[in-house]
């Protein structure tokens, strides 16, 4: 180091070196970091109550799907659970208030399952309260007990961004399965009314970045299937440890099930229709594309030193037979695993059962320089339509 | 050749290299930020770790800013993502000093001694010289500290210029001279020689 006669310049200069001796401990940052990436912005939804009644889940059970293709399930809800209605614990309430419309519609179908799974320490308790899940996601009520001053999701900023400060504040949780460390990709926390309570949602749904080197997700990661054993390990601001909360989880909704394996191409690209699932809480679509459009221009592709660079940057739009369109659950993203298009999204049921559902791919412009998407381009030679009367 | 030319060329060569991470990042490649993660790390502990005073707290810092600065990546406009990053970095950090203080003054109320942290002899003394200062003159010497960064540098950072950052600097060495001799002064050497000797 530089040494002068100048005291005051030693002072300074003497400290500077000393803030850089500083020892760092181990910071274990990048595991942290990428398990963060890979969830959505924590959503914060306000969502206004309905307005309008729903339609009644007797109306929609009990329908085949028919053409051909393999049905597994028959309808939305059984009777026994539209039966069950009025018996819907009031917890369920953080689910329709403050869940997504899927939610929304699943307490009123009576698919919201109480538990009663709590861990205490440090004057607080957490407690999952409920759950629904339809064999693909899961959304999970949680409550906390015991004066912090702070909310359970901590401060959430208009754009989704949270400030985990204080005490009692979910930093972060982490899933296992029947006892295994779960890679869910991502998960989504919704605020509920009173700061004390929020929905957690995570599904088995292809995490983006599968098939990407040294992706956590293809270690092996097996759907969730129709029950399991599910434990939340939560880690909260101000404790040293976990607070774990553990439940059985099973499906308790009749789903309709397609699998046609249809394949449609056009100019090079050819596109299998896999599986359309539809559940009374999400739609969940399934589908492998191979091939590179030959007379599309570049401006369709995603650039160089970008994830997936050279792929079309490729997207899906389902409409019911009046053009409904369901929207994304979550931000949907294509996974490119051995040079194919493997698309694995979720959307938002239909209000009602279809009597068709169309398929619309499109393919997006992105820009060169800062690699946003831009204009959709649907491709209609690749539409499926598939009737469920 | 002297050493700081040799830093600012590199320093050159690694802007545009964060730079081009940046870019990648934005356009939704994960490796790209955890590039910026491995870079940036010490160098952002360090300087939290100062405005923060707690280790552990910081830690949790770290990990809200990356995680802050990957969701608004696409705010970054291009200017310097180093400054972009260092911005978030302070005004996390002062939001978490804030709410320390805010807890303080109530554990004040009930002496919670186990709330007070531990630090190693030679972090004691930084954080002693770095008391005297204002949060942005501490910021200042931080910046300058940790990055080696130019008070140009600093200036896109604090959105001040460069002359009034120099002033500013000046200010901080007469205080630190002048707090040191009310101190009694020979501490801040005696750690020098003590950390110097592993090396």
């Amino acid at each position: 180091m530089k040494r002068t006669s100048d005291p005051a310049e030693r002072v300074i200069e003497n400290l500077e070196y000393m803030i850089n001796l500083t020892e760092v401990p181990e910071l274990n940052l990048e595991e942290r970091i990428v398990e963060e990436m890979n969830k959505t912005n924590t959503v914060n939804r306000h969502r206004h109550r309905k307005s309008g009644m729903m339609k009644k889940a007797a109306a929609i059970s009990g329908i085949a799907a028919a053409l051909g293709l393999g049905v597994v399930g028959s309808g939305f809800v059984s009777p026994t659970m539209a039966s069950a209605l009025s018996q819907v614990p009031l917890i369920g309430n953080v689910f329709q208030q403050y869940g997504d419309a899927g939610l929304q519609a699943g307490v009123k179908q009576g698919l919201y399952q109480p538990v009663d799974a709590a861990d205490s320490h440090g004057g607080i308790t957490l407690k999952s309260t409920g759950y629904i899940y339809d064999g693909t996601r899961i959304s999970v009520a949680l409550q906390r007990e015991g004066k912090t001053g702070d909310g359970l999701l901590g401060e959430i900023l208009s754009n989704g961004d949270r400030v985990t400060g204080g005490k009692g504040v979910i930093k972060d949780i982490k899933m296992l399965v029947n006892g295994e460390n779960y890679f869910v990709g991502r998960y989504i926390l919704e605020e509920g009314e009173t700061g004390d309570s929020a929905i957690l949602n995570f599904n088995d749904s292809l995490p983006f970045g599968t098939g990407t080197s040294g992706h956590p997700g293809d270690l092996g990661r097996p759907a969730l299937g129709e029950s399991f054993e599910l434990t939340l390990q939560v880690n909260m601001t101000g404790g040293d440890q976990p607070y774990v909360l553990k439940f059985p989880v099973k499906k308790n909704t009749e789903n309709l099930v397609l699998n046609p394996q249809s394949v449609k191409s056009h100019d090079g690209f050819s596109l299998t229709l896999d599986k359309l699932e539809l559940t009374p809480i999400s739609t969940r679509l399934t589908m492998t594309g191979e091939g590179e459009f030959k007379s599309l221009g570049e401006e369709y592709k995603i650039p160089d030193k970008y994830l997936y660079a050279g792929k079309h940057a490729f997207g899906v739009h389902i409409f019911d037979e009046n053009n409904n369109r369901v929207d994304d659950l979550y931000d949907n993203r294509m996974n490119i695993i051995d040079g194919k298009y493997h698309i694995d999204f979720l959307f938002t049921p239909f209000k009602e059962k279809p009597k068709s559902v169309t398929i619309k791919p499109y393919v997006q412009k992105v820009d060169r320089t800062s690699g946003k998407f831009g204009e959709k381009k649907y491709i209609s030679e690749l539409e499926f339509k598939v009737d469920l009367k | 050749m002297d050493k700081r030319t040799t830093v600012d060329a590199n320093r050159e060569e690694r802007r545009a290299l964060i730079d081009e991470w940046a870019r990648q990042a934005q356009a939704g490649s994960q490796e790209a930020f955890i590039k910026i993660t491995r870079h940036f790390e010490r160098q952002l502990y360090i300087y939290c770790y100062y405005l923060i005073k707690d280790p552990e707290e910081t830690k949790d810092a770290l990990q809200d800013i990356f995680i802050r600065a990957y969701r608004n990546i696409g705010e970054y406009r291009g200017a310097s993502f180093s400054a972009w990053l260092y911005r978030i970095a302070y005004t996390h950090s002062m939001n978490v000093l804030k709410k320390k203080k805010r807890e303080q003054r109530l554990a004040d109320r009930y002496r919670d001694e186990a709330r007070l942290y531990t630090h190693t002899e030679r972090d004691s003394a930084v954080m002693e010289l770095l008391e005297p200062l204002t949060p942005d003159e501490r910021n200042l010497v931080l910046l300058k500290a940790v990055e080696q960064y130019s008070f140009e540098e600093i200036g896109q950072i604090m959105d001040c210029t460069a002359v009034g950052l120099r002033k500013k600097y000046e200010r901080i060495r007469k205080k630190l001279v002048q707090y040191e001799r009310n101190k009694g002064g020979a501490k801040i050497e005696t750690n020098i020689g003590s950390s110097r000797a592993g090396y």
